[in-house]
């Protein structure tokens, strides 16, 4: 097709087309149409225009304005933080095992790991449950926390593995041999070889934790500990008889905001991070 | 001089294990220990409430029997083949691929967009994608339905396993393109440029150049997309199972039978046959993995 079949030209039109077709219906249904849905006033909200007629930031006054959303976002922001800072430490420091030192049962640990992975995430649902309701984690921060990073440790020391299987480790000794005491060869040398693999972990570890829906519903049950997707879900409008649709879409703009800016800013990387174990491993 | 090959960084093996043992620790007490609890449970007339949870009593394999046999269960099954089958397999597959293959020769610009936009319908919270898809499908104002001109089709009541399937494509895309993108990288171009001087047409090119090279990518591929579809929870968010059962993949079975109907055991023994299944089809992955070298 396009750039090899230099004469079909029937191939590279078909190609664009469908590239077009793509673009339009990537780019219109995630992104555009919560954000005009979510600057509707609530009169024109059902019209199925695509353009607002009239532009108003009712939803977003209305949403700030319930303890609701709010604590939920609070919520959201603290629990998907600390777990990837703890799972990030905890993961680089696995990694680093793994990837520099031989031990029993190295080999099995990775293997085990990304078995673990592959978990039905639901299958863990009631038995967590029942074991955060018997520690009184339950509907707790730490409720959250806790499984969020259990569960986002294999993939972060999978990840990072293949990315510390790059660094040219030769340079420690190098460092080492000029004279360098070996926490200074691993803080000036190794350190900033390791920080993009351990960065791009993060973003991934931390977008699992924020977007995560099944924990947040089965583990939490009031606002104390409710994240934004799973308060989505229970909007219900300001009044009893408004419909909510407004609402949910300005909260989900306000969540998907962090998420559009990482794939702007660290698009290269995310996508290095998604596809380095499954592309070298 | 030996030792150093083994333990280069200075710390020695006992540090290497302090090192690993957080990690293992939580995995430990959050994931297996949950997992073997619910092979237990899963042998087990554990229910939330009533006159089981308190005494729960052994029932070996009665859960999986009666699993079989419930044609909830069943239905379910051949639901999850199916929506692992369309969309994953064939769908995610197909269109990644043939994203990553017209994206090689574009300007970097455009790849650039088409890559993060397919990125983000990967990575945008489900509930916030469920309900944009929901706004889409509805019946009287969904956009769907007044680009085609049909305002009165509830697309997710008439058609949910097709429209499940759909929606999974176009989420789940984004990862097999990213990987075939890398994975394409790697053709050598002397020989797509031999296969262009030969004449080979682009799907003659695509089977004989380019699929010899990538052929541990597409398994890799096929395998995570279908484990990741076959344990996926978003169609809950979506048609919660309905109409009448019509949707009910089994994650949405199983979370439906353990928190609201509260049978904790038989859910447990459902999990276990995912469980089960998931193992299958790695299996089945290695085999052919192996069987290229």
């Amino acid at each position: 097709m396009a750039g090899i079949g230099g004469a079909d030209t029937t191939g590279k039109k078909v190609g664009w087309g469908l590239l077009n077709t793509v673009v339009v219906i990537y780019a219109l249904i995630p992104v555009l149409w919560i954000v005009s849905l979510s600057f509707k006033s609530s009169k024109t909200l059902a019209d199925g225009n695509f353009i607002p007629r009239e532009w108003s930031l009712e939803n977003y006054q209305n949403i700030f304005s319930t303890s609701e959303f709010t604590r939920a976002l609070v919520n959201s922001i603290g629990i998907a933080i600390i777990a990837t800072a703890i799972a990030v430490v905890f993961g680089t420091m696995a990694a680093y095992a793994i990837a520099r030192l031989d031990f029993p049962g190295k080999n099995l640990l990775v293997g085990v790991s990304l078995l673990i992975a592959m978990f039905p995430q639901v299958s863990l649902v009631s038995p967590l449950f029942e074991i955060e309701r018997s520690l009184g984690l339950f509907d707790t921060w730490p409720g959250l926390i806790l499984p969020y990073i259990t569960f986002a440790l294999p993939l972060a020391i999978y990840t990072l593995s293949a990315f510390f299987r790059e660094i040219p480790w030769e340079l420690e000794k190098a460092a080492k041999m000029d004279g360098a005491t070996p926490g200074q060869a691993f803080r000036r040398v190794i350190a900033p070889l390791a920080a993009p693999g351990v960065f791009t972990t993060a973003i991934l570890v931390f977008i699992f934790c924020w977007n995560d829906f099944l924990f947040a519903i089965s583990l939490t049950s009031t606002e104390q500990s409710r994240t934004v997707p799973v308060a989505l879900s229970f909007f219900t409008g300001s009044s009893q008889f408004e419909d909510p649709a407004g609402s949910i879409a300005a909260a989900a703009v306000v969540i998907t905001i962090p998420i559009i800016l990482f794939v702007l800013f660290f698009q290269r990387r995310i996508v290095a991070g998604l596809t380095s174990g499954a592309v070298k491993g | 001089m030996d030792s150093s090959g083994l333990d280069s960084s200075g710390l020695g093996v006992r540090r290497a294990v302090g090192f690993v043992a957080p990690a293992l620790v939580l995995i430990g007490v959050f994931l297996v220990f949950p997992a073997l609890w619910t092979l237990y449970i899963g042998i087990t007339n554990y229910q939330l409430t009533g006159p089981a949870a308190a005494n729960p009593r052994v029932v070996g394999l009665d859960n999986v029997v009666n699993a079989v046999r419930d044609p909830l269960f069943t239905n379910s099954v051949w639901l999850t083949a199916l929506f692992v089958l369309g969309s994953a397999v064939i769908g995610q597959n197909v269109l990644g691929f043939g994203l990553a293959w017209l994206l090689r020769t574009v300007r970097p610009v455009l790849r650039r967009t088409v890559e993060g936009l397919v990125l983000l319908s990967w990575i945008l919270p489900g509930t916030v994608v469920a309900y944009l898809w929901f706004a889409v499908l509805s019946r009287d104002t969904g956009t769907l339905g007044m680009l085609l001109g049909s305002p009165r089709t509830a697309w997710l009541v008439q058609y949910p396993m097709t429209s499940l399937i759909i929606f999974n494509v176009w989420r789940g895309t984004a990862f097999s393109m990213l990987l075939y993108t890398s994975a394409l990288a790697a053709v050598p171009p002397s020989q797509l440029e031999t296969a262009r001087l030969a004449g080979a047409s682009g799907w003659q090119t695509v089977r004989d150049v380019v699929f010899p090279h990538i052929r541990g990518h597409v398994l890799t591929n096929t395998l995570l997309i279908s484990l990741w579809t076959a344990n996926d929870f978003t169609p809950f968010l979506l048609t919660a199972g309905g109409p009448n059962h019509r949707s009910e993949v089994l994650p949405v079975l199983i979370y439906r039978q353990a928190l609201e109907s509260g049978q904790l055991g038989y859910a447990s023994a459902m999990s276990m046959l995912l469980l089960v299944g998931n193992l299958v089809i790695a299996l089945v992955y290695l085999r052919l993995l192996r069987r290229r070298a």
